[in-house]
């Protein structure tokens, strides 16, 4: 849909460190925002095709905040994604399956983009349904991320929003996208969000997000700028909870593409606002990865974390390998 | 109104369960198998259906016409541009000529443009490349699998492999 230049914007629910996020639960689901995924097609029927991909990782950790040292099915997801040729509608539905415990329980089971989407033109979309949050460099999916682990403390992800009901409106050109989100969050006020992205500039990418909702307000500014085969990312994210927890992230990111191979080196410096008792924290992630093909694609990670106060420092280790359908 | 939305629901899930009918890994390599047999006897049978086309339409024609050309070389010849003229008409993209004129940097309706639709059109995992295009078929006189892959990122053109080609085509 309306990413007309970096991949979707998602964040990745999948691994343990996720899990971790969800103990600490100061994080909402907001607002959010559809996009295709980086996965491939089967063609079900002419308007009617399926795509997925699988993603399977081993983590390992050294502190017992990070509650790791297993291998697993990360997730397997699986979209539908219903485009008539001649129409002007069009809807996507995404199942995610989480977890290798065979319990395909609420626990374990999402959805992630379940939309209806009316394109007015080329550049003008409206869409309801389950939407994914604007918010975020780092993308919700796997497939979509230059390493295995998030930028926040313990690898989580920092975002206040994922997917939640609402409804978008969306203007997309070959140099700019805006757009709106509004849902309902059960409260009195709507939680709503906007997005602005400049990519006018060959291998610039300059987006701003804000996000209100009576629970929290974000504000998440990114640029991203690619030179022949380096990328380069600074991202800031700054949250105030109405439980008066405030946080602040600031990520320098720098890959490096030499064929099928690539490195990613990361940097962040950011203050958790005591959540998981952490609050100032520096984490640094250096990242090998390799695609063996257009489908599948192999990564190693190792991060620490040196977190001011007690807890000192906290190494992990993952390798995950994604297959896309 | 509201029948006719009770309706489109149960013909969906008719449509639906008619797509999802059980076969088992054994049924559907059988299943390959013979699609394959009969692509491969289709062919076979058009190409001697031509020849014989070819042979009537030569035989009709007067002596002074074939003259200093075998029979044969002249049949065969004709059953070749039959063929090709075919392939150019369903499989444009499986000459190689067409493939001239696609450039690196070319976006992806400029591809399509000039090859026709992708048989499959699909992301890729690496950083560098954000989408394939890939077209498949089969060469109609030889029954020959081929296939040709053009990558994009950001909606231009990276990589070309042409039919035929296994690494990418530099320029």
């Amino acid at each position: 849909m309306a990413y007309s230049v970096n991949p979707p914007n998602r964040h990745k629910q999948t691994n343990n460190y996720k899990l971790m996020k969800n103990k600490t639960t100061y994080i909402l689901a907001g607002a959010v925002f559809a996009a295709s995924t980086a996965s491939a097609e089967i063609p079900l029927t002419d308007d009617l095709s399926a795509y997925g991909y699988i993603d399977v990782v081993g983590i390992a950790g050294d502190d017992e905040f990070t509650s790791i040292d297993n291998a697993l099915v990360a997730e397997f997801e699986l979209g539908f994604s219903f485009t008539p040729v001649d129409s002007q509608w069009s809807a996507v539905a995404e199942l995610s399956f989480n977890g290798t415990d065979n319990n395909f329980g609420a626990d374990n089971f999402d959805f992630e983009t379940v939309t209806i989407t009316y394109a007015y033109s080329d550049e003008l979309s409206f869409t309801v349904g389950n939407i994914l949050s604007y918010q975020g460099f780092e993308t919700f999916d796997a497939t979509g991320l230059y390493q295995f682990s998030y930028l926040g403390v313990f690898g989580n992800p920092v975002y206040t929003a994922g997917y939640w009901v609402g409804a978008s409106i969306d203007y997309v050109t070959d140099a700019y996208a805006a757009g709106v989100w509004v849902g309902d969050n059960n409260a009195e006020d709507a939680s709503w969000e906007i997005f602005l992205q400049y990519t006018g500039i060959e291998g610039l990418t300059a987006s701003f997000i804000y996000a209100d909702d009576p629970d929290y307000e974000t504000i998440n500014p990114w640029i991203s700028y690619e030179i022949d085969a380096f990328t380069f990312a600074v991202e800031y994210v700054d949250n105030e909870f109405s439980n008066g927890v405030e946080q602040d992230f600031l990520m320098l990111l720098a890959y490096y593409s030499f064929g099928d191979a690539g490195i990613t080196v990361r940097f962040t410096d950011g203050d958790n606002g005591g959540v998981s008792g952490v609050d100032d924290f520096k984490r640094y992630t250096i990242s090998p990865s390799y695609s063996f093909s257009d489908n599948v694609l192999g990564l190693l990670e190792y991060s620490v974390d040196d977190i001011d106060g007690s807890l000192g420092t906290v190494d992990q280790y993952a390798a995950e390998l994604i297959f896309t359908f | 109104m509201k029948r006719l939305l009770l309706i489109l629901p149960l013909s969906m899930i008719a449509s639906l369960s008619s797509l999802a009918q059980e076969v088992t890994r054994e049924e559907f390599n059988t299943l390959l198998q013979r699609i394959d047999a009969l692509e491969r006897g289709l062919s076979s049978a058009r190409n001697l259906q031509m020849e014989s086309l070819a042979t009537e339409a030569i035989s009709q024609m007067p002596e002074s016409q074939v003259a200093g050309e075998s029979r044969e070389s002249l049949i065969e010849e004709v059953v070749t541009r039959i063929q090709k003229r075919e392939e150019s008409v369903n499989y444009p993209w499986m000459e190689l000529t067409q493939w001239d004129g696609v450039r690196k940097r070319m976006s992806s309706e400029q591809v399509i443009e000039i090859l026709g639709p992708p048989t499959l059109d699909e992301p890729s995992l690496h950083k560098r490349k954000d989408r394939v295009f890939t077209w498949q078929g089969r060469r109609v006189a030889t029954g020959e699998r081929v296939e040709a892959i053009i990558r994009f990122y950001k909606n231009k053109v990276i990589e070309i492999e042409p039919p035929g080609d296994k690494k990418p085509f530099v320029f």
